[in-house]
Protein backbone atom coordinates (compact mmCIF):
# COMPACT_ATOMS: atom_id res chain seq x y z
CA UNK A 1 0.00 0.00 0.00
CA UNK A 2 1.76 3.35 -0.82
CA UNK A 3 2.05 6.04 2.17
CA UNK A 4 -0.53 8.81 1.55
CA UNK A 5 -0.37 12.22 2.90
CA UNK A 6 -3.16 14.82 3.37
CA UNK A 7 -2.35 17.87 1.92
CA UNK A 8 -4.81 21.33 3.16
CA UNK A 9 -5.10 24.48 1.29
CA UNK A 10 -5.42 27.86 2.20
CA UNK A 11 -9.52 27.13 2.39
CA UNK A 12 -8.95 23.98 3.83
CA UNK A 13 -9.83 21.72 1.46
CA UNK A 14 -7.99 18.27 2.17
CA UNK A 15 -6.16 16.66 -0.89
CA UNK A 16 -5.40 12.76 -0.36
CA UNK A 17 -2.00 12.25 -2.35
CA UNK A 18 0.87 9.49 -2.66
CA UNK A 19 4.03 10.24 -1.05
CA UNK A 20 5.50 9.64 -4.55
CA UNK A 21 3.32 12.25 -6.42
CA UNK A 22 4.04 14.64 -3.52
CA UNK A 23 7.65 14.35 -3.19
CA UNK A 24 8.06 15.93 -6.44
CA UNK A 25 8.11 19.06 -4.96
CA UNK A 26 11.30 19.72 -3.21
CA UNK A 27 9.34 22.22 -0.26
CA UNK A 28 6.87 19.12 0.63
CA UNK A 29 9.92 17.00 0.80
CA UNK A 30 12.00 18.80 2.80
CA UNK A 31 8.87 19.31 5.99
CA UNK A 32 8.15 15.59 5.47
CA UNK A 33 12.20 14.49 6.05
CA UNK A 34 11.73 16.88 8.76
CA UNK A 35 9.23 15.59 10.44
CA UNK A 36 7.20 18.67 9.70
CA UNK A 37 4.58 16.78 7.80
CA UNK A 38 2.21 14.49 10.91
CA UNK A 39 -1.18 14.80 10.13
CA UNK A 40 -2.48 17.64 7.37
CA UNK A 41 0.23 19.25 5.78
CA UNK A 42 -0.70 23.20 5.32
CA UNK A 43 0.21 24.91 2.00
CA UNK A 44 -0.28 28.62 1.52
CA UNK A 45 -1.90 27.25 -2.18
CA UNK A 46 -5.45 27.53 -3.07
CA UNK A 47 -8.05 24.35 -3.40
CA UNK A 48 -8.20 25.29 -6.94
CA UNK A 49 -4.42 25.62 -7.72
CA UNK A 50 -3.38 22.99 -5.80
CA UNK A 51 -5.48 20.39 -7.59
CA UNK A 52 -3.96 22.09 -10.86
CA UNK A 53 -0.75 21.26 -9.49
CA UNK A 54 -1.27 17.63 -8.57
CA UNK A 55 -2.89 16.87 -11.85
CA UNK A 56 0.63 18.03 -12.84
CA UNK A 57 2.55 15.67 -10.64
CA UNK A 58 0.18 12.72 -11.53
CA UNK A 59 1.02 13.15 -14.89
CA UNK A 60 4.60 13.26 -13.98
CA UNK A 61 4.45 10.32 -11.99
CA UNK A 62 2.52 7.98 -14.24
CA UNK A 63 5.48 8.51 -16.71
CA UNK A 64 8.40 7.95 -14.59
CA UNK A 65 6.71 4.90 -13.34
CA UNK A 66 5.59 3.50 -16.74
CA UNK A 67 9.49 3.77 -18.23
CA UNK A 68 10.89 2.05 -14.87
CA UNK A 69 8.38 -1.09 -15.71
CA UNK A 70 9.05 -1.19 -19.50
CA UNK A 71 10.66 -4.34 -20.63
CA UNK A 72 12.67 -4.13 -23.81
CA UNK A 73 10.46 -5.27 -25.93
CA UNK A 74 9.06 -3.02 -28.81
CA UNK A 75 10.31 0.05 -26.31
CA UNK A 76 11.02 2.44 -28.72
CA UNK A 77 7.57 2.23 -30.68
CA UNK A 78 5.82 2.63 -27.22
CA UNK A 79 8.54 5.57 -26.00
CA UNK A 80 7.56 7.24 -29.15
CA UNK A 81 3.83 6.53 -28.51
CA UNK A 82 4.56 7.35 -24.72
CA UNK A 83 6.38 10.98 -25.79
CA UNK A 84 3.25 11.59 -27.99
CA UNK A 85 0.74 10.81 -25.34
CA UNK A 86 2.79 13.19 -23.11
CA UNK A 87 2.81 15.89 -26.07
CA UNK A 88 -0.54 15.84 -26.13
CA UNK A 89 -1.08 16.23 -22.55
CA UNK A 90 1.09 19.43 -22.01
CA UNK A 91 -0.63 20.83 -25.36
CA UNK A 92 -3.74 20.57 -23.54
CA UNK A 93 -2.67 21.59 -20.47
CA UNK A 94 -0.85 24.95 -21.63
CA UNK A 95 -3.85 25.84 -23.77
CA UNK A 96 -6.01 25.74 -20.87
CA UNK A 97 -3.39 28.23 -19.02
CA UNK A 98 -3.50 30.09 -21.99
CA UNK A 99 -7.12 30.49 -21.99
CA UNK A 100 -7.57 31.39 -17.92
CA UNK A 101 -4.26 33.59 -17.28
CA UNK A 102 -5.27 33.92 -13.43
CA UNK A 103 -4.70 30.28 -13.05
CA UNK A 104 -1.54 30.45 -15.22
CA UNK A 105 -0.11 32.83 -12.45
CA UNK A 106 -1.28 31.03 -9.48
CA UNK A 107 -0.13 28.10 -10.72
CA UNK A 108 3.16 29.55 -11.91
CA UNK A 109 3.64 31.00 -7.95
CA UNK A 110 2.58 27.53 -6.26
CA UNK A 111 5.17 26.01 -8.27
CA UNK A 112 7.59 28.55 -7.08
CA UNK A 113 6.64 28.38 -3.41
CA UNK A 114 6.25 24.26 -3.78
CA UNK A 115 9.89 23.99 -5.64
CA UNK A 116 8.84 21.87 -8.48
CA UNK A 117 11.32 23.26 -10.84
CA UNK A 118 10.08 21.30 -13.67
CA UNK A 119 6.44 22.61 -13.93
CA UNK A 120 8.47 25.92 -13.14
CA UNK A 121 9.81 25.37 -16.23
CA UNK A 122 7.52 24.30 -17.91
CA UNK A 123 5.24 27.60 -17.00
CA UNK A 124 7.72 29.92 -17.92
CA UNK A 125 8.77 28.71 -21.31
CA UNK A 126 4.81 29.05 -21.60
CA UNK A 127 4.74 32.61 -20.52
CA UNK A 128 7.89 33.92 -22.32
CA UNK A 129 6.58 31.68 -25.81
CA UNK A 130 3.59 34.42 -25.31
CA UNK A 131 5.51 37.22 -24.86
CA UNK A 132 8.44 37.05 -27.50
CA UNK A 133 7.88 38.22 -31.34
CA UNK A 134 5.01 40.36 -30.34
CA UNK A 135 4.52 43.93 -30.78
CA UNK A 136 4.69 46.00 -26.91
CA UNK A 137 1.20 47.11 -27.21
CA UNK A 138 -0.15 43.32 -27.90
CA UNK A 139 1.98 42.06 -24.50
CA UNK A 140 0.70 44.97 -22.59
CA UNK A 141 -2.86 44.06 -23.47
CA UNK A 142 -2.35 40.52 -22.93
CA UNK A 143 -1.20 40.99 -19.43
CA UNK A 144 -3.11 44.04 -18.22
CA UNK A 145 0.40 46.03 -18.17
CA UNK A 146 -0.10 49.71 -17.43
CA UNK A 147 1.88 52.07 -19.63
CA UNK A 148 3.30 54.55 -17.55
CA UNK A 149 5.63 55.96 -19.78
CA UNK A 150 4.94 59.61 -21.40
CA UNK A 151 5.24 59.74 -25.06
CA UNK A 152 8.29 61.71 -25.24
CA UNK A 153 9.91 59.31 -22.62
CA UNK A 154 8.52 56.10 -24.51
CA UNK A 155 10.46 57.72 -27.63
CA UNK A 156 13.37 58.21 -25.73
CA UNK A 157 13.28 54.78 -24.14
CA UNK A 158 13.11 53.07 -27.84
CA UNK A 159 15.42 55.47 -28.76
CA UNK A 160 18.35 54.51 -26.34
CA UNK A 161 17.75 50.90 -27.13
CA UNK A 162 17.38 50.93 -30.94
CA UNK A 163 19.86 48.61 -31.41
CA UNK A 164 17.58 46.27 -30.24
CA UNK A 165 14.28 47.65 -32.24
CA UNK A 166 15.84 46.88 -35.69
CA UNK A 167 14.86 44.35 -38.02
CA UNK B 1 -10.61 15.71 -11.05
CA UNK B 2 -14.07 17.18 -9.20
CA UNK B 3 -12.38 19.59 -7.51
CA UNK B 4 -11.07 21.20 -10.36
CA UNK B 5 -13.60 20.89 -12.85
CA UNK B 6 -15.80 23.33 -9.41
CA UNK B 7 -12.83 25.63 -9.22
CA UNK B 8 -12.53 26.55 -13.15
CA UNK B 9 -16.27 27.16 -13.17
CA UNK B 10 -15.51 29.90 -10.15
CA UNK B 11 -13.30 31.85 -12.25
CA UNK B 12 -14.39 30.98 -15.75
CA UNK B 13 -15.30 34.60 -15.84
CA UNK B 14 -12.10 35.91 -15.64
CA UNK B 15 -10.36 35.73 -19.13
CA UNK B 16 -9.27 39.32 -18.79
CA UNK B 17 -7.29 39.97 -15.70
CA UNK B 18 -7.97 43.17 -14.04
CA UNK B 19 -4.53 43.02 -12.32
CA UNK B 20 -1.02 42.99 -14.19
CA UNK B 21 0.01 39.63 -12.50
CA UNK B 22 3.19 39.31 -14.71
CA UNK B 23 4.67 42.42 -13.66
CA UNK B 24 4.37 41.29 -9.95
CA UNK B 25 5.83 37.91 -10.22
CA UNK B 26 8.76 38.63 -7.99
CA UNK B 27 11.76 39.47 -9.89
CA UNK B 28 13.90 35.97 -10.39
CA UNK B 29 10.78 34.56 -11.89
CA UNK B 30 10.66 37.42 -14.45
CA UNK B 31 14.38 37.02 -15.11
CA UNK B 32 13.65 33.21 -15.73
CA UNK B 33 11.01 34.07 -18.53
CA UNK B 34 13.03 36.53 -20.02
CA UNK B 35 16.18 33.96 -19.95
CA UNK B 36 14.06 31.48 -21.87
CA UNK B 37 13.43 33.90 -24.83
CA UNK B 38 15.50 35.50 -27.69
CA UNK B 39 17.70 38.08 -26.01
CA UNK B 40 16.27 40.61 -28.72
CA UNK B 41 12.72 40.13 -27.29
CA UNK B 42 13.89 39.99 -23.86
CA UNK B 43 15.49 43.69 -24.37
CA UNK B 44 12.35 44.84 -26.20
CA UNK B 45 10.33 44.23 -23.12
CA UNK B 46 12.33 47.47 -21.74
CA UNK B 47 9.66 49.89 -22.99
CA UNK B 48 6.36 47.82 -21.58
CA UNK B 49 6.59 49.92 -18.58
CA UNK B 50 8.61 51.58 -16.48
CA UNK B 51 9.13 49.22 -14.10
CA UNK B 52 10.42 46.41 -17.23
CA UNK B 53 13.37 48.59 -18.25
CA UNK B 54 16.27 47.23 -16.65
CA UNK B 55 14.81 43.63 -16.41
CA UNK B 56 16.36 41.95 -18.86
CA UNK B 57 19.82 43.56 -18.19
CA UNK B 58 19.47 40.66 -15.21
CA UNK B 59 19.15 37.57 -17.99
CA UNK B 60 21.26 34.49 -16.68
CA UNK B 61 20.93 33.17 -20.08
CA UNK B 62 21.64 34.76 -23.87
CA UNK B 63 20.01 33.34 -27.00
CA UNK B 64 20.92 35.23 -30.17
CA UNK B 65 19.93 34.08 -33.39
CA UNK B 66 20.80 36.10 -36.94
CA UNK B 67 17.50 34.96 -38.22
CA UNK B 68 16.16 37.67 -36.04
CA UNK B 69 17.77 40.43 -38.12
CA UNK B 70 17.79 41.14 -41.37
CA UNK B 71 21.10 42.31 -41.71
CA UNK B 72 24.53 41.02 -39.89
CA UNK B 73 25.56 44.34 -39.29
CA UNK B 74 22.20 44.88 -37.20
CA UNK B 75 22.99 41.14 -35.06
CA UNK B 76 26.59 41.96 -34.38
CA UNK B 77 25.91 45.80 -32.93
CA UNK B 78 22.78 44.19 -31.02
CA UNK B 79 25.66 41.31 -29.48
CA UNK B 80 28.14 44.14 -28.88
CA UNK B 81 25.27 45.77 -26.73
CA UNK B 82 24.10 42.87 -25.17
CA UNK B 83 27.29 42.38 -24.02
CA UNK B 84 28.07 45.53 -22.70
CA UNK B 85 25.08 46.28 -20.65
CA UNK B 86 23.84 42.99 -19.09
CA UNK B 87 24.66 42.88 -15.64
CA UNK B 88 28.06 41.19 -14.62
CA UNK B 89 26.46 38.26 -13.77
CA UNK B 90 27.00 34.21 -14.02
CA UNK B 91 25.80 32.76 -17.72
CA UNK B 92 24.16 29.71 -17.26
CA UNK B 93 23.37 29.29 -20.83
CA UNK B 94 24.90 31.05 -24.38
CA UNK B 95 23.05 30.02 -27.43
CA UNK B 96 24.82 31.49 -31.01
CA UNK B 97 23.25 31.07 -34.27
CA UNK B 98 25.04 32.48 -36.78
CA UNK B 99 25.35 32.62 -40.34
CA UNK B 100 28.47 34.85 -41.17
CA UNK B 101 29.47 36.32 -37.99
CA UNK B 102 32.91 38.78 -38.26
CA UNK B 103 35.51 36.76 -36.00
CA UNK B 104 35.60 39.98 -33.76
CA UNK B 105 32.22 39.48 -32.63
CA UNK B 106 33.02 35.69 -32.33
CA UNK B 107 35.86 36.43 -30.10
CA UNK B 108 33.88 38.85 -27.84
CA UNK B 109 31.46 36.14 -27.39
CA UNK B 110 33.53 33.60 -26.03
CA UNK B 111 35.74 36.32 -24.02
CA UNK B 112 32.57 37.17 -22.64
CA UNK B 113 31.33 33.85 -22.03
CA UNK B 114 34.72 32.35 -20.08
CA UNK B 115 34.37 35.85 -17.90
CA UNK B 116 31.01 34.69 -17.29
CA UNK B 117 31.62 31.06 -16.27
CA UNK B 118 29.42 29.89 -19.50
CA UNK B 119 27.69 26.67 -18.33
CA UNK B 120 25.76 25.36 -20.97
CA UNK B 121 26.63 26.39 -24.70
CA UNK B 122 24.88 25.55 -28.27
CA UNK B 123 26.04 27.13 -31.44
CA UNK B 124 26.48 25.92 -35.10
CA UNK B 125 29.48 28.36 -35.00
CA UNK B 126 32.89 26.72 -36.85
CA UNK B 127 35.09 29.63 -35.50
CA UNK B 128 33.20 29.39 -32.04
CA UNK B 129 33.64 25.47 -32.25
CA UNK B 130 37.38 25.67 -32.47
CA UNK B 131 37.96 27.71 -29.38
CA UNK B 132 35.63 26.02 -27.46
CA UNK B 133 38.30 24.61 -25.17
CA UNK B 134 38.55 28.28 -23.65
CA UNK B 135 35.24 27.75 -21.93
CA UNK B 136 36.35 25.52 -19.37
CA UNK B 137 33.08 26.15 -16.76
CA UNK B 138 30.91 24.43 -19.74
CA UNK B 139 29.32 20.97 -18.86
CA UNK B 140 26.87 20.79 -21.70
CA UNK B 141 27.65 21.46 -25.51
CA UNK B 142 25.23 21.08 -28.21
CA UNK B 143 26.45 21.64 -31.61
CA UNK B 144 24.43 21.41 -34.94
CA UNK B 145 25.72 21.78 -38.66
CA UNK B 146 29.15 22.94 -38.25
CA UNK B 147 32.69 21.43 -38.58
CA UNK B 148 34.93 20.18 -35.44
CA UNK B 149 38.88 19.72 -36.34
CA UNK B 150 40.27 20.21 -33.14
CA UNK B 151 39.69 17.96 -30.28
CA UNK B 152 37.65 19.21 -27.35
CA UNK B 153 39.89 19.95 -23.90
CA UNK B 154 36.93 20.05 -21.65
CA UNK B 155 37.39 18.89 -18.12
CA UNK B 156 34.29 19.66 -16.52
CA UNK B 157 32.28 18.44 -19.78
CA UNK B 158 29.43 16.10 -19.04
CA UNK B 159 27.00 16.58 -21.98
CA UNK B 160 28.03 16.71 -25.67
CA UNK B 161 25.69 16.43 -28.53
CA UNK B 162 26.74 16.76 -32.12
CA UNK B 163 24.16 16.67 -34.77
CA UNK B 164 25.38 17.11 -38.78
CA UNK B 165 28.64 17.68 -37.20
CA UNK B 166 31.71 17.37 -40.29
CA UNK B 167 34.57 15.99 -37.62
CA UNK B 168 37.89 16.48 -39.73
CA UNK B 169 41.45 15.80 -38.94
CA UNK B 170 44.75 15.35 -40.77
CA UNK B 171 45.89 13.24 -38.07
CA UNK B 172 44.44 9.92 -38.06
CA UNK B 173 45.45 9.70 -34.36
CA UNK B 174 43.16 12.49 -33.07
CA UNK B 175 41.04 11.56 -30.09
CA UNK B 176 38.78 14.24 -30.22
CA UNK B 177 37.13 13.45 -26.46
CA UNK B 178 40.26 12.17 -24.00
CA UNK B 179 40.84 15.70 -23.22
CA UNK B 180 36.77 15.47 -21.81
CA UNK B 181 37.51 13.21 -18.71
CA UNK B 182 34.34 13.52 -17.37
CA UNK B 183 32.42 13.54 -20.00
CA UNK B 184 29.60 11.17 -19.31
CA UNK B 185 27.07 11.54 -22.29
CA UNK B 186 27.73 11.85 -25.90
CA UNK B 187 25.29 11.52 -28.78
CA UNK B 188 26.44 12.06 -32.25
CA UNK B 189 23.65 12.17 -34.76
CA UNK B 190 24.29 12.36 -38.31
CA UNK B 191 27.72 13.59 -37.87
CA UNK B 192 30.20 12.95 -41.12
CA UNK B 193 33.73 11.44 -40.14
CA UNK B 194 36.03 12.11 -42.75
CA UNK B 195 39.39 9.48 -40.97
CA UNK B 196 39.64 5.79 -41.46
CA UNK B 197 39.72 5.71 -37.77
CA UNK B 198 37.56 7.13 -35.21
CA UNK B 199 38.41 7.22 -31.77
CA UNK B 200 35.99 8.08 -28.69
CA UNK B 201 38.07 7.16 -25.49
CA UNK B 202 36.32 8.81 -22.42
CA UNK B 203 36.95 7.21 -19.81
CA UNK B 204 33.59 8.25 -17.74
CA UNK B 205 31.31 8.13 -20.45
CA UNK B 206 28.38 6.07 -19.86
CA UNK B 207 25.85 6.85 -22.60
CA UNK B 208 27.09 6.67 -26.07
CA UNK B 209 24.38 7.32 -28.84
CA UNK B 210 25.17 7.39 -32.67
CA UNK B 211 22.98 7.71 -35.28
CA UNK B 212 22.92 7.70 -38.89
CA UNK B 213 26.22 8.95 -40.59
CA UNK B 214 24.72 10.07 -43.97
CA UNK B 215 27.49 10.91 -45.80
CA UNK B 216 30.59 8.52 -44.12
CA UNK B 217 33.24 10.01 -46.48
CA UNK B 218 34.98 6.59 -45.57
CA UNK B 219 32.65 3.81 -46.23
CA UNK B 220 35.23 1.26 -44.41
CA UNK B 221 35.46 3.37 -40.89
CA UNK B 222 36.87 2.02 -38.19
CA UNK B 223 35.20 3.00 -34.77
CA UNK B 224 37.44 2.31 -31.79
CA UNK B 225 36.03 2.42 -28.36
CA UNK B 226 37.86 2.88 -24.88
CA UNK B 227 34.91 3.40 -22.62
CA UNK B 228 35.56 1.28 -19.42
CA UNK B 229 32.37 2.49 -18.05
CA UNK B 230 30.34 2.35 -21.19
CA UNK B 231 26.17 1.40 -19.61
CA UNK B 232 23.99 2.44 -22.69
CA UNK B 233 25.31 2.06 -26.42
CA UNK B 234 23.01 2.61 -29.43
CA UNK B 235 23.92 2.75 -32.72
CA UNK B 236 22.04 2.96 -36.02
CA UNK B 237 23.17 3.81 -39.15
CA UNK B 238 25.75 2.47 -41.97
CA UNK B 239 27.77 -0.18 -41.34
CA UNK B 240 30.84 0.62 -39.23
CA UNK B 241 33.61 -1.86 -37.79
CA UNK B 242 33.34 -1.64 -34.29
CA UNK B 243 36.53 -2.78 -32.65
CA UNK B 244 37.28 -1.63 -28.65
CA UNK B 245 40.42 -1.12 -26.43
CA UNK B 246 39.92 -2.68 -22.97
CA UNK B 247 36.30 -4.03 -21.56
CA UNK B 248 32.98 -2.70 -20.60
CA UNK B 249 32.16 -4.33 -17.35
CA UNK B 250 29.35 -2.25 -16.60
CA UNK B 251 27.64 -2.40 -20.05
CA UNK B 252 23.91 -3.03 -19.18
CA UNK B 253 21.91 -2.45 -22.70
CA UNK B 254 23.05 -2.40 -25.64
CA UNK B 255 20.99 -1.62 -29.17
CA UNK B 256 23.07 -1.87 -32.51
CA UNK B 257 20.93 -1.14 -36.24
CA UNK B 258 22.74 -1.25 -39.24
CA UNK B 259 22.50 -1.28 -42.75
CA UNK B 260 25.42 -1.97 -46.15
CA UNK B 261 27.68 1.05 -46.49
CA UNK B 262 27.26 2.93 -49.35
CA UNK B 263 30.12 1.22 -51.90
CA UNK B 264 31.92 3.36 -54.12
CA UNK B 265 33.27 1.88 -57.91
CA UNK B 266 36.66 0.75 -56.76
CA UNK B 267 35.98 -0.20 -53.21
CA UNK B 268 36.26 -3.13 -51.98
CA UNK B 269 34.25 -4.70 -48.50
CA UNK B 270 32.76 -8.22 -49.04
CA UNK B 271 29.57 -8.92 -47.44
CA UNK B 272 30.43 -11.95 -45.51
CA UNK B 273 33.38 -9.57 -43.83
CA UNK B 274 30.97 -7.00 -42.58
CA UNK B 275 28.79 -9.70 -41.46
CA UNK B 276 31.14 -11.04 -39.37
CA UNK B 277 32.51 -7.95 -38.08
CA UNK B 278 28.72 -7.44 -37.02
CA UNK B 279 28.95 -10.94 -35.21
CA UNK B 280 32.30 -10.13 -33.84
CA UNK B 281 30.80 -6.66 -32.29
CA UNK B 282 28.37 -9.35 -30.84
CA UNK B 283 31.10 -11.38 -28.72
CA UNK B 284 32.77 -8.25 -27.39
CA UNK B 285 29.85 -6.66 -26.40
CA UNK B 286 28.77 -9.97 -24.90
CA UNK B 287 28.40 -9.29 -21.24
CA UNK B 288 25.67 -6.65 -21.58
CA UNK B 289 22.77 -7.50 -19.75
CA UNK B 290 20.48 -6.31 -23.01
CA UNK B 291 22.03 -6.86 -26.38
CA UNK B 292 20.31 -6.55 -29.57
CA UNK B 293 21.99 -6.25 -32.85
CA UNK B 294 20.23 -6.05 -36.21
CA UNK B 295 21.05 -6.33 -39.63
CA UNK B 296 19.42 -4.93 -42.29
CA UNK B 297 19.96 -6.61 -45.85
CA UNK B 298 16.91 -5.49 -48.05
CA UNK B 299 17.46 -1.69 -47.95
CA UNK B 300 21.12 -1.71 -49.02
CA UNK B 301 23.03 -2.26 -52.17
CA UNK B 302 23.18 -5.75 -51.36
CA UNK B 303 20.28 -8.11 -52.05
CA UNK B 304 20.65 -11.04 -48.85
CA UNK B 305 23.44 -12.24 -47.18
CA UNK B 306 25.59 -15.02 -48.92
CA UNK B 307 26.77 -16.50 -45.65
CA UNK B 308 23.10 -18.14 -45.37
CA UNK B 309 19.63 -17.16 -45.41
CA UNK B 310 18.91 -17.16 -42.19
CA UNK B 311 21.62 -13.53 -42.16
CA UNK B 312 18.93 -12.26 -44.56
CA UNK B 313 17.74 -10.37 -41.87
CA UNK B 314 20.24 -10.87 -39.18
CA UNK B 315 18.86 -10.07 -35.85
CA UNK B 316 20.46 -11.14 -32.34
CA UNK B 317 18.46 -10.79 -29.36
CA UNK B 318 19.28 -11.55 -26.08
CA UNK B 319 18.46 -10.87 -22.51
CA UNK B 320 21.08 -11.49 -19.47
CA UNK B 321 23.39 -14.11 -19.82
CA UNK B 322 23.83 -13.92 -23.44
CA UNK B 323 27.36 -15.94 -24.11
CA UNK B 324 28.59 -14.36 -27.69
CA UNK B 325 29.36 -17.37 -29.30
CA UNK B 326 27.26 -16.48 -32.27
CA UNK B 327 30.04 -17.42 -34.84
Amino acid sequence: MAIMYALKSSDNEIFEVEQKVIEQSETIKKMIEDGAATGEIPLQVSSKTLAKVLEWCKQRQHKTVENENDDNKGKRKKERDEDDDIKEWENKFSDELKADKDVLFDLLLASNYLDLPALLSFLCQLVADMVAGKMPEEIRRMFNIENDFTPEEEKAITAEHGWAFQP
Amino acid sequence: MEDEKNGRKKSRISDEMDSDRLSNLPDSLIYHILSLMDTKYAVRTCILSKKWTNHWTHVHSLNFNHRSFNRNFSFEKFIRHILRQRKPLNLCRLSFQSYSTSSSVENRIVNYAKSRRVEELETNSTDLCSSISKLQTLSCIKVCNSQITKSFNLASLNTLQLSEVGIYSDDDNVDFFSGCSNLENLFLNGCRVDKNIFKISAPRLVNLSISSSKYCAIPKIKLVLSTPRLKFFNFSGKYVQVSCIGKFPALDEVNIYMCPPYVRAGTKISKQECILDVLRVAEILHNAKSLKISWNCTKGSWNGAILDPNFRNCNCEAEQGFKGGMV
